[in-house]
């Protein structure tokens, strides 16, 4: 039985976050949870409800209509509240839900049961739910079918965690990185807001392996990753592009920012006695990047830099221009 | 008496899956995704559902979780070759 951390709202922003699932396109694999649990259950609507800071947003709904309502008045937002399956059998008549919109008007709910999207440690992304516009009763058996299909759900995107996190650090993959770099990059520029990349690669990591063998090895890179983690903020993402090779996601913050991160701390691991120190390259998003893909070859290109003018450096854009004189 | 029959339900449906090869990453996620079935198959039972409808509702549960799993062994097929 998961302990679930219910007073951690943050930590639970961040896990949801960490799933990569908000705004994602429709998908049969929900939409047939859905389904059965409509059918099972004969209700009118179901959905699979993730409930972010302000607004709770539908990965798969059938017969709401919308893909998303403000938070305040999500019933999910309720359910991850609650230990147990949350059961509403009429909605009308309950003083949390009787003046909501969505009992009053479309789709007009009258009765509710949800059950928690819990993570393995402990976090209750959203609820599975079932939705009837008429009052009713929801039986214990009803109540654990449902949240047998919750965990269904979750443990699909599960799976596709153990895709996206390298299986030696826990970071995100190349790939889970990418994902999470294209999304920044179109948010970031809606909303006008400052990001950067930084890139490291431990310095002569090649010698720690053949002088102490791959073990201490993978435990300097699991240091490391540790050790940027302390530096790490809600919304920054840290993958594995290969090797002892990592890139950051820093939204929010411009290069210098970028680099006050990244100099925060040398790297040292204390538990292997082996000394090791990296190099740097931070890119700033800016209008002359097309891509995510393009993005992380410009903090390539930086750190590249840093590695030729001598190891244990940072290079930033504007250090790299003043360079070449531009 | 329930718990035999989802026992049995599971065991046939996972049958038909085929065999596949699983990397030691997934080993945990399907075990609980198979615990998780197999709950969902005794609480279908106990609500009066007969053999066959519960069947079917297991069949299609595990549908798009089987797409998922060879998408994520791919995955982490290409990722050990990278690594490699």
């Amino acid at each position: 039985m998961v302990e679930v951390k219910y007073g951690d709202e943050a930590g639970r922003l961040a896990a949801l976050h960490r799933y990569q699932v908000l705004d994602t396109a429709r998908e049969e694999s929900f939409d047939k949870i859905t389904g059965l649990v409509r059918n099972v259950l004969d209700v009118p609507m179901a959905a699979v409800t993730l409930v972010d800071s302000d607004r709770q947003w539908f990965k798969a709904q059938q017969g709401l209509g919308t893909p998303q309502t403000p938070r305040e008045q999500s019933f999910c937002a309720h359910t991850i509240q609650q230990p147990e399956v949350m059961c509403i059998p009429d909605a009308a008549h309950d003083p949390r839900f009787a003046d909501n919109g969505l009992v009053t008007g479309p789709p007009h709910i009258r009765s509710y049961l949800g059950a928690q999207l819990t993570t393995p440690d402990g976090y209750n992304l959203g609820a599975l739910c079932a939705i009837d516009t008429h009052p009713r009763a929801f039986d214990d058996n009803q109540a654990n079918i449902l949240r047998n299909f919750a965990q269904l759900v979750l443990d699909e995107l599960d799976l596709r965690q153990v895709a996206a996190s390298d299986p030696l650090t826990g970071v995100l993959t190349r790939g889970g990185w990418l994902e999470s770099a294209r999304k920044l990059v179109e948010s970031a520029r809606v909303r006008d807001e400052p990001a950067a990349v930084a890139m490291l690669d431990v310095d002569h990591f090649k010698s720690v392996n053949d002088t102490h063998g791959h073990r201490t090895g993978d435990e300097v890179l699991r240091e490391v990753v540790e050790r940027c983690c302390r530096h790490l903020t809600d919304g920054d993402a840290l993958g594995r592009m290969g090797g002892e090779e990592f890139a950051v996601l820093l939204p929010g913050r411009d290069a210098a920012a970028a680099r006050e991160v990244v100099r925060a701390e040398p790297v040292v691991t204390a538990e292997t006695r082996v000394p090791v120190t990296a190099s740097f390259g931070v890119a700033p998003l800016h209008a002359g990047i097309a891509d995510a893909e393009s993005w992380l070859a410009a903090a390539d290109a930086l750190l590249y830099a840093a590695k030729e003018a001598g190891r244990d450096t940072v290079r930033l854009a504007a250090d790299a221009a003043a360079a070449t004189g531009s | 008496m329930s718990e035999d029959r989802a026992r049995a339900l599971l065991a046939s449906a996972l049958s038909e899956m085929g065999d596949i090869r699983l990397p030691h990453q997934v080993l945990d996620q399907v075990a609980r995704h198979n615990r998780h079935l197999f709950e969902l198959a005794a609480n279908l039972l106990d609500s009066g559902m007969d053999d066959t409808q519960a069947r079917q509702v297991l069949d299609q549960a595990m549908e798009s979780y089987k797409d998922e799993l060879v998408r994520t062994i791919m995955a982490l097929r290409g990722g050990d070759e990278g690594d490699g």
